[in-house]
């Protein structure tokens, strides 16, 4: 059976996507910083070419993950998401982007429409960018109703963690601690809890935390290639404990998918490990296998 | 060589009855090894034999009077096996910390006045009075300036797995409040058990500048770990002379892990130190 490739994020060049930082040039995304050419599509933001590179890398599905935080990372409508898996509804998923600053009946009311959206399966979050003046805790009490709505749902929820991020907007480094994962994957043993770009570069806390919580699933996204510091620990925890709960996933436009993917295959995996990586894990976490 | 393992508890009365031996086999499955037949037998007997197989002479029955389920192992526990088997088994006078001030020092004297105990050791993260969550707690400065006094080792055992089993705050593993501790107590010699994994660098780092810091990073020390190849570089390079083997036995298996200890790279004078010299010097039994 041919390898099926998810990728767990990529931004497609939507209306509002387009004018964030991960498409505007020159800027600190700008992938040849790190070795990469620019994705053509990148360049030209047209959705249909994205659709072309995917199909010649072989992705499966490009997932979309939601995100309402701060800027410069932004506000996406989960609408123009919506759109856009509706325009093509087998090649992109979506997880739902919630702005944890809204009351949390609104977050709950914005959760329960998603989730009947077509290709919407899961939850995203980001509280240390959140919108307004300050950063939150992932396990501040506040966002328990978000949580027990996601395991009344039986969807996973994702919480996007590295030092990277707090830079764009200037939120605290600290905020970027996998360590805040642990507090609620044990008051929440059954919701899967789904961390994007890995915690880079807290790597050791990440791989510690994702150890002792059988719950927690890992995209190390873009850290998870060989120039990157400490990204051999990834690749240790992946491919020895952690094999059914490690993910691809490209971040595009921040770097291009074929090229990713071969970086992916350039480490030295166990027998099946790689399949599982690349998308078995990320079909069992969308409850798609 | 005579191999001395920091870290082994026997089939004893109660610690049978605890996760160690009633709930370790989730855990040998995910990481890929046999549980010894000692474990099921729960003889000692069986386990002196495979230590003998494994050429370890010496096994460190490290005290233990913690929160459940790790819990309580009764120090005389500890002796009785001691003097049931000379010259295979030393221990260290586990404390339990909800105790009173009092009663840890005149256990700290009792114990050690028992045929071969050799040192101290407490798990504060993990204790039986979850107020006491760091090493650097004041109220635990007596224990310390008794162990100086009497010239014996401290063992703090460190690591998230210990956490995670008690639900107990999984930053409370950091080693970075033992650098208070071993700079307020200079000529107190500390003990690491579990190196704190995964807290790693930071654990490499406070044995870096504290020179009565010494670790043994048990189970953790393997090279198909993350973080594991660092300990083996700080180990090999600049902390030869504190570093111990241990496999945290029934949690591993003896032969397989001292393999694993021979893949890290050590010249062979290290690697003895490692598995040998270091921990008779560190008990003064060399």
């Amino acid at each position: 059976m041919a390898r099926v490739i998810v990728d767990m994020r990529t931004r497609p060049p939507l209306d509002t996507w387009v004018q964030k930082a991960q498409f505007r040039q020159g800027g600190v995304y700008y992938p040849t910083r790190a070795g990469f050419p620019r994705p053509r599509s990148a360049e030209e933001r047209s959705v249909e070419l994205l659709v072309q590179e995917l199909d010649e890398a072989c992705v499966r599905w490009a997932v979309i993950m939601g995100r309402q935080s701060a800027e410069p990372t932004g506000a996406i409508p989960n609408d123009e998401i919506a759109a856009c898996v509706a325009r093509y509804p087998d090649r992109f998923l979506a997880w739902a982007g919630i702005d944890v600053t809204q009351p949390i009946e609104q977050c709950l009311a914005e959760i329960r429409r998603c989730a009947k959206l077509p290709g919407f399966k899961g939850v995203s979050i980001e509280p240390a960018i959140a919108r307004g003046d300050r950063s939150f805790w992932a396990y501040e009490k506040r966002f328990y109703p978000i949580y027990e709505e996601c395991l009344r749902l039986d969807l996973p929820v994702n919480i996007t963690l590295s030092g990277i991020l707090q830079m764009n907007p200037g939120r605290p480094y600290e905020y970027a601690s996998p360590i805040q994962v642990y507090r609620v994957a044990k008051d929440f043993p059954k919701l899967d809890i789904h961390v994007a770009h890995g915690g880079w570069p807290s790597v050791m806390d990440m791989i510690g935390v994702a150890f002792v919580c059988p719950n927690v699933w890992l995209s190390p996204d873009q850290y998870f290639v060989k120039m990157i510091p400490a990204a051999r620990e990834y690749w240790k925890a992946a491919n020895y404990y952690f094999q059914d709960r490690t993910l691809y996933s490209s971040n595009y436009p921040s770097r291009p998918h074929r090229e990713m993917i071969q970086a992916y295959a350039e480490w030295d995996w166990a027998p099946g490990v790689l399949d599982r990586v690349m998308g078995q894990n990320a079909l069992r976490l969308m409850r798609m296998a | 060589m005579k191999i001395v393992d920091m870290r082994l508890r026997p089939p004893l009365k109660t610690w049978v009855g605890k996760m160690q031996f009633t709930r370790g086999d989730d855990y040998f499955r995910k990481l890929g090894y046999e549980r010894p037949a000692s474990t099921r037998t729960q003889s000692v007997a069986d386990l002196l034999r495979e230590m003998d197989e494994a050429q370890v002479q010496w096994g460190v029955i490290m005290g233990r009077q913690s929160e459940e389920p790790l819990g309580v192992i009764p120090n005389d526990e500890i002796a009785e096996c001691i003097a049931q088997h000379p010259g295979r088994f030393v221990g260290w006078v586990g404390l339990d910390l909800a105790q009173p001030m009092d009663w840890c020092l005149k256990e700290i004297d009792r114990g050690l006045k028992l045929p071969g105990f050799k040192g101290v050791s407490i798990e504060p993260p993990i204790s039986k009075d979850p107020s006491i969550h760091s090493p650097a707690d004041p109220r635990l400065y007596p224990i310390y300036e008794e162990c100086t006094r009497r010239g014996v080792p401290l063992n703090v055992t460190l690591s998230a797995q210990l956490q995670s089993r008690l639900g107990r705050p999984y930053e409370d593993s950091s080693p970075v409040p033992l650098f208070k501790v071993a700079k307020d107590f200079p000529k107190l010699t500390i003990h690491v058990a579990h190196a704190a994994w995964p807290y790693v660098m930071d654990m490499i780092g406070v044995a870096f500048v504290c020179p009565n810091v010494w670790i043994s990073p048990d189970q953790y020390m393997v090279k198909r770990l993350p973080g594991a190849e660092e300990y083996a570089k700080a180990v090999q390079n600049y902390f030869q002379d504190r570093a111990c083997f241990g496999t945290a036995y029934p949690s591993r298996p003896f032969i397989p892990l001292i393999q694993e200890y021979q893949e890290l790279g050590f010249t062979s004078d290290v690697y003895e130190k490692v598995m040998s010299t270091n921990a008779l010097r560190l008990m003064k039994m060399a």
